[in-house]
């Protein structure tokens, strides 16, 4: 996916702000795809994936908490978060299987799991800086 | 995300509403109904209709709160679940032991 066809940028500082962005997500998501089930799906993991990174970000010098970029380019949904603060790489070990004991998750760390089953692909890669970068991609059903 | 709590046939029903994302209130949830399996309470539905916003601390208070059911011979299902709800639901497979019912009176005949 070439990264100039960035469709939708946001700098976000807190719940609300998100609580603000919303419709601009879910707008963004209605302009890739026609499928309601879909943009369902793109809604709650780049909603899910982006208040983890305000929840566990730190601001410090930076201008803002979470950085939110998606992208769009006709077979796929790439959204890119970036926050500043502690490494978080459960990227690789966390899947979610019903089978598993439930209460594991009865304090949380349910939400890579949970992205991971909403989005074809998703990688972390921890940055210089103590930045943290999120990657999840969808590919759209259209395209295949 | 605020809890009304009513009874139906024996049944406990609790109507949740706003938003099961990220604060205390969605994960008190478990709370909530590990409070209710000490009075004896343990057949519960939970309806989910006006949730307007659920995120993984709503999932995981559910699943917590269904083992704990479970694990005191008790049962839960959920009623009204959005499409969004249930999206999830379906995508992670949770679906195969949370039961969704279209209304409140189908959940608690449902329930054992």
């Amino acid at each position: 996916m070439d990264d100039n066809n960035t469709k939708l940028k946001l700098y976000l500082n807190s719940f609300d702000d998100l609580e603000h962005a919303r419709e601009d997500i879910i707008d963004f998501c209605r302009h890739c795809s026609n499928d309601d089930n879909e943009i369902d799906i793109l809604e709650m993991a780049i909603l899910e994936a982006t208040h983890n990174a305000i929840r566990y970000g730190s601001k410090r010098k930076k201008k803002s908490l979470c950085e939110l970029k998606l992208y769009y380019d006709n077979q796929s949904v790439k959204a890119i978060v970036k926050n500043y603060g502690k490494e978080y790489d459960v990227v690789e070990k966390d899947s979610f299987s019903i089978e598993q004991d439930f209460l594991q998750y009865k304090n949380g760390g349910l939400g890579i799991p949970l992205i991971k089953s909403l989005m074809d692909s998703v990688k972390y890669s921890r940055k210089s800086d103590n930045m943290n970068e999120l990657i999840i991609i969808k590919k759209l059903k259209k395209s295949q | 995300m605020r809890i009304k709590e009513t009874e139906k046939n024996g049944v406990v029903v609790l109507t949740l509403s706003g938003k099961m994302m990220l604060d205390a209130k969605s994960a008190g949830l478990h709370d909530y109904v590990k409070n209710l399996i000490e009075q004896g309470k343990t057949k519960v539905v939970m309806d989910m209709g006006k949730i307007t916003w659920f995120g993984s601390t709503g999932l995981g208070a559910l699943l917590a709160s269904y083992t704990s059911l479970k694990d005191n011979d008790g049962d839960l299902k959920v009623a009204r679940a959005t499409r969004k709800i249930r999206s999830v639901f379906m995508f992670t497979q949770i679906i195969k032991v949370l039961e969704n019912y279209d209304t409140v009176d189908e959940a608690v005949a449902a329930i054992k």
